[in-house]
């Protein structure tokens, strides 16, 4: 009997459990109603867990991530390293584009400014530097074929290179203002200093000219006269590097920073047919 | 030691619906979570009485239905309940305590609460429009839930032997 009684409890109790979650799945499978006690308790009983695992394992992957499971962390770096790369790339050829941009329109210029100029354009080919690092000569890829002759002025828009020392097939070699055989006839406008730019090989150029009582000061730019009949008149040589001048033999002599940075030539203008405007005696500058 | 038995089942099933949300979250998984209370509920069939089996499996579907957003109180409820009581007459059958076996009852068990769920939500969950989604997703649910019983089952096992006191009585023979 009391057996039976006990069966009859769980059979009773089981279809409790079964039924009432029925009428609790009824009630809270309505549209619109508010929030049952149910619910708010379960959030409350889930909700602290939740949050504790999620902190802990939060905690547990950021760790796992950041210091241990490293291979995502290789593979972006890999990732970024190669956009790096590729924009420092693209960035060099922008800057070298726009280095280009700025020769060519100052090389436009100087042809519209000088129009008594026949100018021949030509690439540097080849460089050969001295021990010193300082460029001493130029290979340009102009040569016997396109009726290039030796000492045929170089100039850049920024002033004088040197002149044509060699011509052979398709190039020629050129004798840079700092060589030590190069002599240009220079003055110092409005100042009445003329002179030579006597290139002393792996150092500065000088400016000599003969004692009297004008010096020149640092910044003064050197213009090429004409006299040479080399170089057309006008031109700029380069600035003088210090205020005064020293005594070399009978004459004076100060340093000369060239014009023109050899070292970052690209492009040069060649003059194949120059009107060299020799000075009138009139025009001349006062010694 | 029935009522700690309970309880103990409980805690772990808390513990690891706990879990789960960050868990699969992580792993970027969340569509394919596995039941560790239906598992839970799959090894009480055959460890644990009829009574004390059937209160542990309310317990277990009032929790279920507390993680699970949006689903009407009472539903794991009565899945839970109901896939308890199917287990519990297989046990009377087939005793399914190795891990084949496990892993075979509980992906059955895992399919059969899918269908229950739909039918259920089908009734009462005036809300509820993605039935083709819990047939979509009910493969793949049972096969990932299915391991989860044989370790869920080793981890109540151990936690039984050190109540019981002895480890000559495991889950798996």
């Amino acid at each position: 009997m009391r057996q039976k009684q006990e069966r009859f409890k769980v059979a009773l109790l089981s279809l409790l459990l079964l039924v009432a979650p029925l009428f609790s799945m009824y009630f809270h499978g309505r549209i619109d109603r508010p929030q049952s006690v149910a619910e708010s308790a379960l959030i409350h009983l889930t909700g602290p867990g939740q949050s504790l695992m999620n902190g802990v394992f939060g905690t547990f992957v950021g760790w796992w991530k950041r210091y241990v499971f490293l291979v995502e962390v290789a593979e972006q770096n890999e990732e970024l390293r190669q956009s790096i790369g590729e924009l420092k790339l693209m960035a060099a050829r922008a800057r070298g584009l726009d280095e280009e941009n700025r020769r060519l329109r100052d090389m436009l210029a100087f042809r519209t400014e000088h129009k008594e100029l026949k100018l021949a354009t030509a690439q540097i080919i080849a460089r050969e530097t001295s021990p010193y690092f300082s460029v001493s000569r130029i290979r340009l890829d102009r040569g016997t074929e396109d009726q290039m002759a030796e000492n045929m002025p170089v100039l850049t828009s920024a002033g004088v290179v040197g002149r044509i020392e060699k011509v052979a097939g398709q190039y020629c070699d050129i004798m840079l203002i700092t060589d030590s055989r190069s002599r240009i006839d220079v003055q110092i406008p409005g100042k009445g200093l003329s002179g030579t730019l006597v290139g002393t090989g792996d150092g500065l150029p000088v400016f000599r000219f003969p004692f009297q009582k004008a010096r020149p000061a640092k910044g003064d730019a050197l213009l090429t006269t004409g006299h040479d009949r080399l170089f057309p008149k006008g031109l700029v040589v380069g600035f003088v590097l210090e205020d005064g001048a020293r005594q070399s033999g009978k004459q004076l002599e100060s340093a000369v920073e060239p014009a023109v940075s050899f070292a970052s030539l690209q492009e040069v203008f060649i003059a194949v047919e120059a009107e060299l405007q020799l000075p009138t005696p009139g025009q001349e500058e006062p010694q | 030691m029935k009522a700690l038995q309970i309880l103990l089942y409980v805690v772990v099933a808390y513990v690891l619906l706990s879990l789960e949300s960050p868990l699969l979250t992580s792993f970027h998984v969340r569509m394919y979570a596995p039941d560790p209370a239906l598992a839970i509920v799959v090894h009480a069939a055959c460890s644990v009485e009829f009574l004390p089996g059937v209160i542990l499996c309310a317990f277990l579907g009032l929790l279920k239905d507390g993680f699970s957003a949006g689903v009407p109180v009472g539903t794991h409820v009565e899945i839970y309940v109901l896939v308890f009581l199917c287990c519990f007459a297989l046990t009377r059958r087939l005793d399914y305590r190795n891990v084949i076996l496990l892993t075979v009852v509980t992906f059955g068990a895992s399919l059969v609460s899918s269908f229950l769920f739909f039918v259920l939500s089908a009734i009462f969950d005036r809300d509820f429009e993605e039935f083709d989604l819990v047939f979509r997703l009910a493969l793949p649910q049972a096969l990932i839930t299915s391991p989860m019983g044989p370790i869920v089952a080793g981890l109540l096992g151990f936690i039984d032997r050190k109540l019981a006191g002895s480890e000559k009585d495991g889950v798996f023979r």
